[in-house]
């Protein structure tokens, strides 16, 4: 006899008021007490709108028209008002900042409770026990900006987790965090779940790194339907996932791409658990032999140089001390490390935000330091990760076109300036349109025309792919690609994102409290353990898949993989 | 909105609205004030900011705000001066009362809206700052009357023209977000 | 300029026994005093409130170059306020007391010994309310300011408000210079060199990326207390809370004494004022 399911929907249908069809089409879903589901799809499929509907957001926040039947828990939907699911579904949200509501972490995990009106002994007692059983009592006293990403996420889970709900639904849970506090955050749910008997829901589009602990079933939506609800194993030998602008684990793709048989293959969700046969193998090998070399530009010519630079904010730790880099004309070059390690101080530096105690910035044989934050804008753009905190116009051209003005250039040469960068970027078609009718990918390529329009020999941009799904990512970066070749542009990227800085940097900045870990090619950065280790990055799985087949340079498997995948993006274009 | 069974008082999103504007306008009036040019005078964005955000969630919000962002500002000043305080907080309340026929969550935004959320604001703040602080002054704290009544003139000069200008651009910024979203259709 | 952290209150000695007073107390003592303290024109009266306040600034054991900047700025903008007065109504004194002493000059702007004690009560008046709020200022955990709020009876979701307001505080400070520099490598002028209306178009820059990222805010900030029950409920219990010691009760005996002895002399000098002159 199976098990009554806990969450049950029939032919559910969901549309909001102000949209023209449903968001959600006829849904059928049945989830068991204790499984772990992984509900995934590319932007716009529907899925958080799947996971409001759960928590009882949808459809008390976001009026709408429901039908269908949802049982949760036993209970009906006519039942559950968003009040009465919060005893049910324990909902930790994509932006951790919006989920931690209080001043310190300790009231922020009792919050539920107090609003509940339990006992202050109670409050106090079960705040201890869940800092306890997330290692976390010495942070109670802190506050919301003195925690790192991955703390934020165990603040969050306590909060929800402390009144017993059975089942713990996440939205992005991967979004914010860099890949160390990522597989940190998954391997706790993990044990959370396990401990805990708790049915789990993860909604994420990053693949792979949620499938860093064993998942029961892969839920993918596409336009409001499922398209795919089974084992991780059988999604993953299907090709669902990368025909809809889904990105695989990689070495799936390289495994499916290199010719094995992937029907065959169990546990294919977990590389250690695999067992290739030697046909297999000498597959691999030989289809990675074939792949073309990748190209090294040779002679690199410094461009941006930080000589002696010394910061720290008055009363603080020193950040940096006699700190040098050097960024290479014409690359793209991306900046990673654990969060708090001084990335973003030294972008405000060499932006001119922050004025170092000493030392000296040059970009080509020029020095920046007596340059005003605005001059520099003119030599260094940047951008910002979240668009919304650059736009302050409401019509596309208005906003490209706003750092001419303000520069006193003539009307003529902005309108020639903006027409150009307009084109370049793929906007003159929206020139006239209000930008709060475009997506979140077109916004920030709004604010990324809007400071190339300025002409900078360098462009900064923190997070450039954040939020967004492989389809979506992969436009991005093959924009920024092109900004670069066309404008001849020197790209730094600040990111999280191993697999952008595999595929697309040619050098990789590495930093750790405040030094410089390595300057080198990605590939060498990612195959050096002790490395990833040390700046909370994480390996490729291709590498493990090199070990794995005896492939031993896994240096140029890793970059030759890279250059391929972008290759096939760029294929699938034409 | 969405607030209907199981509340008492105000809805979660005026709570919400109203800690979130607290926060806005004490940074805007700490950070962001603009020298008129008459000595100790300036025009203060946090007003701005606080007639905008009353327009959007009405008299409750609107006067919370205005109330506890100016105890909050003052008292990093070293000194609450209650009598402005309170003209604060009922400025914040009667501007909130824009709400009822702008409906700028509902409805567009017309020409006649923005006047008549002018107007409102224009008396509000005479009322308030014109009259209200002053007397305030005079009655609670005994300043000369010649004095206190340059300051409120002053104060409602400045936040006259600081809402005219800024808020009604906020409005109409806000309207022109709102209205997209009525005929949106998937891409 | 305070740095933020005084919003937040910051400060690095433990245990005084300021910092074990509640916030409930506090709350009393500062809207209490500053309000009788508000009316009063009493000078031996102001002068023991003053007495009053430097226990508590005594006892903050506050650092001068943490306070310097912001002591500056009100003796500064006292000062101006004190010459305004005096500029709008020299004979103000003599209108309050009923006496004319004229110490110098003549006329309109013949400075009398009634306006002068008259400026003077007036300068008490903050002499004794900013050392108060220094202390409590930089001594007040600001997670006890909303549960002290509701043990007096203010209902709870204002509180939450304003516990709401010192959370984001630090977050929006960031953001907004954030946004301001990033609106300044556009190009935008913000220092003394653009005129007024350059300057009131250019702060809108500034504005409105902050504006409309903190409407989004709300409306996820709302979905997240609502998931988490906020506002289902008539009371609500905080962690933050603590029972009110003999230290708490002691304070707001004394303060509740000294509100009515300011309203007792009000009957005693036929008014709020005290009158050497007559």
């Amino acid at each position: 006899m199976p098990t009554t399911p806990i969450i049950s929907l029939k032919n559910v249908t969901f549309q909001y008021q102000n949209q023209s069809e449903p968001t959600l089409k006829n849904i059928d879903l049945q989830i068991k007490p204790g499984e772990k589901v992984l509900l995934t799809g590319p932007s716009g499929s529907g899925k958080s709108t799947l996971g409001n509907l759960l928590n009882g957001v949808i459809p008390e926040e976001f009026p709408g028209e429901l039908s269908g039947q949802l049982m949760i828990n036993g209970k009906n939907l006519a039942e559950l008002d968003l009040t009465a699911l919060s005893f049910e579904v324990g909902t930790v949200l994509q932006d951790p900042d919006a989920q931690f509501v209080a001043l310190t972490v300790a009231e922020d995990i009792a919050f539920a409770l107090e609003n509940d009106n339990r006992f202050v002994d109670e409050l106090h007692q079960r705040v201890q026990q869940w800092a306890e059983i997330l290692q976390m009592p010495d942070l109670l006293q802190q506050k919301p900006q003195e925690l790192s990403g991955g703390q934020k996420q165990r603040v969050a889970l306590a909060g929800v987790l402390i009144d017993d709900e059975p089942i713990l639904l996440l939205d992005e849970p991967l979004a914010n965090l860099d890949p160390a506090a990522g597989q940190g955050s998954m391997e706790l749910l993990d044990r959370l779940a396990q401990e805990r008997g708790l049915t789990v829901i993860v909604i994420d589009h990053r693949i792979e790194e949620a499938l860093h602990v064993p998942f029961d079933r892969i839920v993918v939506l596409k336009d409001g339907q499922f398209i795919a609800n089974d084992s991780p194993t059988h999604v993953l030998q299907s090709d669902v996932l990368l025909s809809n602008g889904l990105r695989e684990p990689l070495y799936v793709t390289a495994l499916k791409d290199a010719g094995v048989d992937v029907s065959g293959l169990d546990h294919l969700d977990k590389l250690a658990d695999i067992i290739l046969t030697p046909d297999d193998k000498s597959k691999l090998i030989n289809w990675q032999q074939r792949l073309p070399r990748v190209q090294v530009k040779e002679d690199p010519v410094p461009l941006l140089n930080g000589n002696g630079l010394t910061f720290g904010y008055p009363g603080q730790r020193m950040i940096f001390e006699n700190f040098n880099f050097s960024i290479n004309a014409g690359e793209m070059v991306a900046l990673v490390g654990q969060n708090g390690t001084g990335k973003t101080t030294l972008i405000n530096l060499i932006t001119g935000f922050l004025q170092p105690q000493s030392g000296h910035l040059t970009l080509g044989d020029r020095s920046l330091d007596s340059l005003s934050v605005k001059e520099r804008a003119e030599k260094i753009g940047y951008v910002l990760q979240d668009p919304n905190q650059m736009i302050s116009k409401t019509m596309v051209f208005d906003e490209v076109v706003l750092g001419l003005q303000l520069r006193g250039i003539s009307q003529e040469e902005q309108e020639q300036r903006a027409k150009r960068i307009l084109q370049v970027t793929g906007l003159y078609p929206f020139r006239n349109w209000p930008i709060s009718a475009l997506s979140f990918g077109q916004k920030k390529r709004v604010t990324i025309a809007a400071v190339l329009v300025l002409q900078p020999q360098v462009l900064i941009l923190d997070e450039p792919t954040a939020g967004q799904d492989l389809a979506h990512y992969a436009k991005m970066m093959d924009f920024l690609r092109k900004m670069n070749r066309q404008l001849d542009v020197t790209v730094l990227m600040v990111t999280h994102d191993m697999n952008l800085m595999m595929s697309y940097a040619d050098r990789t900045l590495v930093l750790d409290g405040g030094r410089l870990l390595a300057n080198s090619k990605p590939a060498e950065v990612l195959t050096d353990p002790a490395l990833v280790q040390q700046a909370h990055l994480s390996q490729l799985s291709l590498q493990k898949l090199a070990d794995k087949v005896g492939i031993a340079d896994a240096i140029t498997f890793a970059e030759k993989f890279s250059a391929y995948e972008r290759g096939k993006h760029d294929a699938r274009r034409v | 909105m969405a607030n209907k069974k199981g509340q008492h008082g105000l809805s979660v999103q005026a709570v919400v609205a109203t800690g979130i504007g607290i926060a806005i306008v004490f940074v805007l009036k700490r950070f962001l004030p603009i020298p008129t040019g008459v000595p100790n005078t300036t025009i203060d964005l946090g007003e701005a900011f606080l007639a905008f955000l009353g327009a959007i969630f009405g008299p409750a919000v609107g006067g919370l705000t205005a109330l506890f962002a100016h105890v909050f500002t003052d008292l990093t000043w070293g000194d609450p001066w209650w009598s402005w305080i309170i003209a604060d907080a009922l400025f914040g309340f009667v501007i909130g009362y824009s709400r009822n026929f702008l409906k700028i969550r509902q409805e567009l935004l017309t020409t006649g809206k923005l006047v008549k959320f002018n107007i409102l604001q224009v008396v509000a703040n005479i009322v308030c700052w014109g009259v209200v602080a002053p007397l305030g002054d005079i009655w609670i704290y005994s300043q000369p009357a010649g004095k206190v009544f340059l300051q409120g003139i002053v104060a409602t000069l400045t936040n006259a023209i600081a809402i005219g200008i800024v808020s009604t651009l906020l409005l109409i910024a806000y309207n022109k977000t709102q209205s997209q979203n009525k005929k949106l259709t998937k891409e | 300029m305070p740095e933020e952290s005084e919003i937040t209150g910051n400060s690095s000695v433990e245990r005084l026994w300021i910092k074990r007073l509640s916030g409930t107390t506090k709350i009393v003592i500062l809207l209490g005093l500053s309000a009788i303290g508000m009316v009063s024109y009493d000078t031996f009266y102001l002068i023991l409130l003053t007495v009053f306040a430097f226990v508590f600034y005594h006892a903050a054991h506050l650092q001068w170059q943490k306070i310097r900047a912001l002591v500056y700025a009100v003796i500064g903008f006292t000062l101006l306020n004190l010459v305004l007065v005096y500029v709008f109504s020299p004979q103000y004194g003599t209108e309050i007391y009923g006496t004319s002493h004229v110490i110098l000059g003549r006329g309109f702007f013949a400075l009398t010994t009634e306006e002068l004690f008259y400026l003077l009560n007036m300068t008490l008046k903050y002499v004794f309310i900013v050392p108060l709020i220094l202390a409590f200022l930089f001594t007040t955990d600001p997670s006890e300011l909303a549960a002290g709020m509701n043990r007096l009876k203010i209902p709870y979701k204002i509180c939450y408000a304003v516990e709401l307001s010192l959370r984001y505080i630090p977050d929006f400070t960031r953001e907004f210079k954030q946004i301001s520099l990033a609106q300044q490598a556009r190009g935008l002028e913000i220092s003394k060199k653009a005129n007024l209306w350059q300057r009131i178009k250019g702060s809108s820059q500034i504005l409105v990326p902050l504006v409309f990222s903190s409407l989004d805010r709300i409306e996820v900030t709302t979905r997240a207390m609502r998931l988490r029950r906020f506002g289902t409920q008539k009371k609500r219990s905080w962690y933050m809370t603590h029972p009110l010691s003999k230290l708490d009760h002691f304070f707001i005996i004394i303060t509740i004494a000294l509100i009515f002895l300011g309203i007792w002399l009000f009957k005693v000098n036929g008014g709020r004022f005290y009158n050497p002159f007559v």
